[in-house]
């Protein structure tokens, strides 16, 4: 099924992408859709939405894990280097950009007053990226107790790094204490479900 | 030089353990400004609603933002190469592994460990973000003046930009641009 892409042409789809792409990761779905997926037709919508839920649970941007994996089904190391150079470079550009503007402009009381209602709204786009988050990481009794063991640490100022590994040192601990439970876990179903469909 | 250096290994170690996306970077960001004092905590904010309104990742647009404060065009570089090496690594070598060997169960339990974790301090970050702009708790607990607890306008924005962002959940753009909006109109 896979046919072989140009480097270049890969490159050039994944910078349309982040130039269009605004927001949050899942933004960039319909675009890969569109272009993997029914133009390309290099990965199926399934393989994608499975991606999509590995990037979410792996360390990095979910936007930029979505494009590596689907540039890696592309072209292998060099097909997810292309993809993560493409879906950054309009990222970059735009900052460097803007950033040349915005010290001059910040100046202005009004646009102060710009940011300080924006502060409100990123307020909210923080919470609802909470919302979504939660649904697949706090679930049961173990995960109930690793939020509010890492929230009263946080509040606490411990650094995040500390914070982050000790949540996967206690999954370590989990998989060798207790080795028959089952792992309860949205992304591994999703991936899962695609084996078992191809056995 | 040094100092590019030095937030380019930061972020390398953010990228790291970054998980869930752009904004599980905010706890971090919050945490270079404790220890390097780079920037400000208003310009944290600041840098995610600039984000949001310009094309690309959020993490990608942030991490740029931090490398032009602390050293211009080449900082940015090397703080987003730095930044997007181990998800790199980790995407390519995971790929491979699970092309190879299906699930690993040791893999899913650490993520099943760490999932919760990120989860709170996104939220932690967020609650800190309204405490400075919303709620103004650590203020109120030194002046014990009412006054400073809370301003009604910009608590009324909170309430009218939630409704919205529940409405838009796909589309956080619209809402930054109605903010903008808000800001140009109603002085806070």
């Amino acid at each position: 099924m896979t046919k072989k892409i140009s480097l270049l042409k890969l490159f050039r789809i994944y910078f349309k992408i982040g130039l269009v792409l605004f927001g949050g990761g899942y933004a960039i779905l319909p675009f890969l859709k569109a272009e993997m997926a029914e133009k390309e037709k290099i990965c199926t919508m399934e393989e994608i939405t499975n991606y999509y839920a590995l990037s979410q649970c792996f360390p990095g941007l979910v936007a930029g894990n979505v494009s590596m994996f689907t540039g890696y089904k592309a072209r292998g190391i060099a097909g997810a280097f292309a993809a993560v150079c493409g879906v950054c470079m309009p990222a970059y550009l735009a900052i460097v950009i803007v950033f040349s503007f915005l010290s001059v402009i910040t100046g202005y009381p009004i646009i102060q007053n710009i940011f300080e209602v924006l502060d409100i709204a990123v307020c909210v786009l923080i919470l609802l990226t909470v919302m979504e988050l939660w649904e697949f990481s706090v679930f049961d009794k173990f995960t109930t107790f690793i939020f509010i063991a890492a929230l009263v640490a946080a509040i606490m100022n411990i650094s995040p790094f500390i914070i982050v590994i000790s949540a996967g040192l206690l999954g370590v601990f989990r998989h060798f204490a207790f080795p028959k439970d089952r792992v309860p876990c949205a992304c591994v179903k999703n991936t899962m479900s695609e084996e078992e469909d191809n056995e | 030089m040094n100092s590019i250096l030095l937030l380019a290994f930061e972020y390398f170690k953010i990228g790291c353990v970054a998980i869930g996306g752009g904004y599980t970077v905010i706890p971090f960001l919050y945490y270079l400004v404790d220890k390097y004092k780079w920037f400000n905590v208003a310009e944290i904010t600041q840098m995610i609603a600039v984000s949001n309104l310009t094309p690309g990742p959020i993490g990608i647009n942030m991490a740029t933002f931090v490398g032009v404060k602390v050293g211009g065009i080449f900082g940015a570089a090397f703080t987003t190469i730095a930044f997007m090496i181990p998800s790199f690594i980790i995407v390519c070598s995971l790929s491979k592994f699970l092309k190879k060997n299906g699930e690993n169960k040791c893999i899913n339990n650490i993520l099943y460990g760490l999932r919760p974790a990120a989860v709170a301090l996104i939220g932690v970050a967020g609650l800190k973000i309204m405490d400075a702009t919303v709620f103004e708790f650590s203020k109120f607990l030194k002046t014990h003046n009412f006054e400073d607890l809370m301003s009604i306008k910009a608590f009324l924005l909170l309430l009218a930009f939630s409704a919205m962002g529940l409405k838009f959940k796909k589309n956080p753009m619209i809402l930054i641009v109605v903010a903008v909006i808000a800001g140009f109109v109603i002085k806070l």
